[in-house]
């Protein structure tokens, strides 16, 4: 991506990253080109600490005075930033505060080397010392600037330039350096290089943020109010659930439903996602707090769809796993059932895969795809168990027809709302799709990443829910033409699909062992990475 | 994601209430004084830092006990009380 949107020769850089260039160049990128403002623990600690700071008033002695929190900007350099505290007696000096423990660290001299630069451009004055403080050990260490350590700024800065102006992305440490980094699940360090290395069997999983909590609430006319800083969901003065935020990831809201606007503004403020669907299972959007900035991504999206080779490229592999995870689907239930037909269409399907690599364009992809599906179809209903009184004949949908139609109409909307999360949180554009049109405002990135997930985790869910007996003749309700799950199928469906989402697999690339939910979000990353030529070749998530 | 049993010992009426309050919006309140919360480290600094703000040192007390997986898989629960946090799948 060589032309990009820093090429003001004007560009200031915060001074906190280009200091951290030094320890992690990756984190710069994704910091000042990505614009990633992903936090964790550590950083929310300093910010705690450094509240706790400003609250104390300014202290101004005979001779002596403190003050905190200076804005600095330097024209030489083209940086700005904060210094914590700027200390004036005989000298002036700038001191920086660092919530850990004392330690030698070059990132954190040149941090501060440089905000004395700033300053001493800002005030004409020379400065020749500063100090961290660390409050983890209530200890100061002094740093002298010399001319080494200035120089060593003047380079960060240049690096940082040069990594602002090609956009090219710097590779992962994948060290421990890793360790209790807040970008670790944006970068996936150790999952690229092995990808790279070709060594990706030996990585570990880094625990995901959305742990699958889950609000569904589906009582019509019921309300869902903000009390502290907890959800309260009630109807008709009954109160029926008051959980803390903070143990819940995510907010299913179905049909009629009424949600606070305060109690928005605290979803919107945690990220906690909330997804709005009708009774009858159609999708209606989610809330979306203020949008991810990752422009660059954005731009290689755009890109990639222009160019019809590489669209593709991208729509034939979701289509690839679509159609292999459907094969792997009937080989496993086919290992009790051992059905002669199940047999044909299994190798059908597979030489339908074969003949994906060959397709010129995407009609002729679309023509595969429908033809894998048929055949997939055409013995889907073989594998409901006999004693079950639903059957399945075909495919319908728009309505859906029958009672399996029903549920798996009902399983995929549920999906969706997930896949769309996982698209917006890396920070797509939802509505520019490789393998399906972006026409009447579908999603059709979501639509083309949920392809490979519709046979192991919604179909999978509508076979245990018929083959279990979990849900019954009472649960569908017949509405113009049409085949709906009754209130009482809906709450059944949540429950089974959400254990689905939970259940751990181990990943066909890494081995590691997670949960779907988790597997959504890493393909929504991988192809992220992939688009922006970060690693080559998109490849689906292929179940065994 | 860490799991504590939080208790509290507060005799002044005025600043209970506000804790109360607060380890409301964090844990669930499984007794009289005795909460139980899941909190991811975010949570628990946040929680950590409202508290030292309504919690006088000299008079008041908090306990945190962190619960490790196997202490958890050795809670039994008597008489009226479930789980807080189940499998984290709510449905109304």
């Amino acid at each position: 991506m060589a032309e990009h949107n820093i090429s003001n020769e004007q560009h200031y850089f915060p001074i906190s990253s280009v200091a951290e260039i030094l320890y992690c160049p990756r984190n710069f990128y994704y910091r000042v080109v990505e614009g990633a403002e992903d936090s964790n623990h550590h950083l929310l600690e300093g910010k705690l600490q450094e509240e706790r700071r400003d609250e104390r008033q300014r202290l101004v002695r005979e001779g002596y005075r403190q003050d905190r929190s200076i804005h600095v900007s330097s024209e030489k350099l083209n940086l700005y930033g904060i210094v914590d505290i700027v200390e004036q007696g005989k000298e002036i000096y700038p001191v920086e505060y660092k919530k850990g423990f004392r330690k030698e660290s070059l990132n954190d001299d040149v941090q501060v080397c440089a905000q004395a630069m700033a300053l001493e451009e800002k005030l004409g004055q020379d400065i020749n010392r500063g100090y961290i403080y660390y409050a983890g050990s209530k200890a100061r260490r002094e740093v002298i600037f010399d001319e080494d350590l200035r120089l060593m700024v003047e380079n960060a800065v240049g690096l940082a330039r040069n990594i602002a102006l090609s956009g090219e992305i710097p590779p992962p440490l994948a060290d421990n350096r890793c360790e209790g980094c807040a970008l670790v699940n944006r970068c996936l360090p150790f999952e690229v290089k092995g990808i790279k290395e070709n060594k990706a069997k030996a990585v570990r999983p880094q625990p995901g943020i959305n742990l699958g909590r889950v609000l569904y609430v589906d009582e019509q006319g019921a309300s869902l109010y903000k009390k502290g800083e907890r959800v309260l969901v009630t109807k008709d003065q009954i109160k029926f659930k008051d959980i803390p935020l903070c143990n819940l990831d995510q907010v299913v809201l179905v049909g009629n439903v009424n949600l606070s606007s305060q109690l928005i503004k605290l979803f919107l403020g945690r990220g906690t996602e909330v997804h709005f669907i009708s009774t009858k299972g159609k999708y209606y959007g989610c809330l979306q707090a203020a949008l991810s900035k990752n422009s660059v991504l954005r731009i290689a999206q755009h890109r990639a769809y222009q160019k019809q080779e590489e669209r593709l490229l991208y729509a034939s592999e979701f289509v690839r796993g679509k159609l292999s995870n459907m094969r792997t689907n009937l080989l496993r239930y086919n290992r009790s059932l051992n059905n002669h037909s199940i047999d044909e269409a299994v190798s059908r399907i597979k030489n339908i895969i074969k003949r994906l690599e060959k397709a010129k364009d995407l009609n002729e992809l679309m023509g595969l795809e429908g033809a894998g599906s048929r055949d997939y179809f055409s013995v889907f209903g073989l594998l409901i168990k006999d004693r079950v009184p639903f059957d399945f004949n075909k495919r319908s949908r728009r309505p859906p027809e029958d009672p399996a139609n029903a549920l798996l109409s009902f399983s995929y909307s549920l999906l969706l709302k997930d896949v769309i999360t996982a698209v917006q949180v890396v920070g797509f554009d939802p509505f520019i799709g490789f393998l399906h049109r972006s026409d009447f405002g579908r999603p059709a990135l979501a639509l083309d990443i949920i392809e490979e997930f519709r046979p192991v985790v919604a179909d999978s869910v509508v076979l245990t829910a018929l083959n279990k007996g979990v849900i019954a003749e009472g649960d569908f309700e017949y509405r113009m033409g049409g085949c709906f799950l009754s209130e009482t199928g809906r709450k059944k469906m949540y429950r089974l699909y959400e254990e689905r989402r939970k259940e751990m697999i181990t990943h066909p690339v890494f081995g590691y062992r997670i949960s779907y939910l988790r597997t959504i979000e890493l393909q929504a990353r991988f192809l992220a990475k992939v688009l922006t030529k970060e690693i080559d070749g998109y490849k689906p998530f292929l179940v065994r | 994601m860490k799991q504590y049993i939080i208790s509290y010992d507060i005799t002044n009426d005025k600043r209970r209430n506000k804790i109360r309050k607060l380890l409301c919006d964090y844990a669930v309140p499984v007794q009289y004084s005795v909460f139980e919360a899941r909190l991811s480290e975010e949570d628990y600094i946040m929680l950590r830092h409202k508290l030292s703000r309504l919690l006088r040192k000299d008079e008041d007390s908090i306990i945190f006990y962190l619960q490790c997986s196997r202490c958890r898989d050795g809670i039994i629960r008597l008489g009226n009380c479930s789980d807080p946090f189940g499998d984290g799948i709510y449905i109304v």
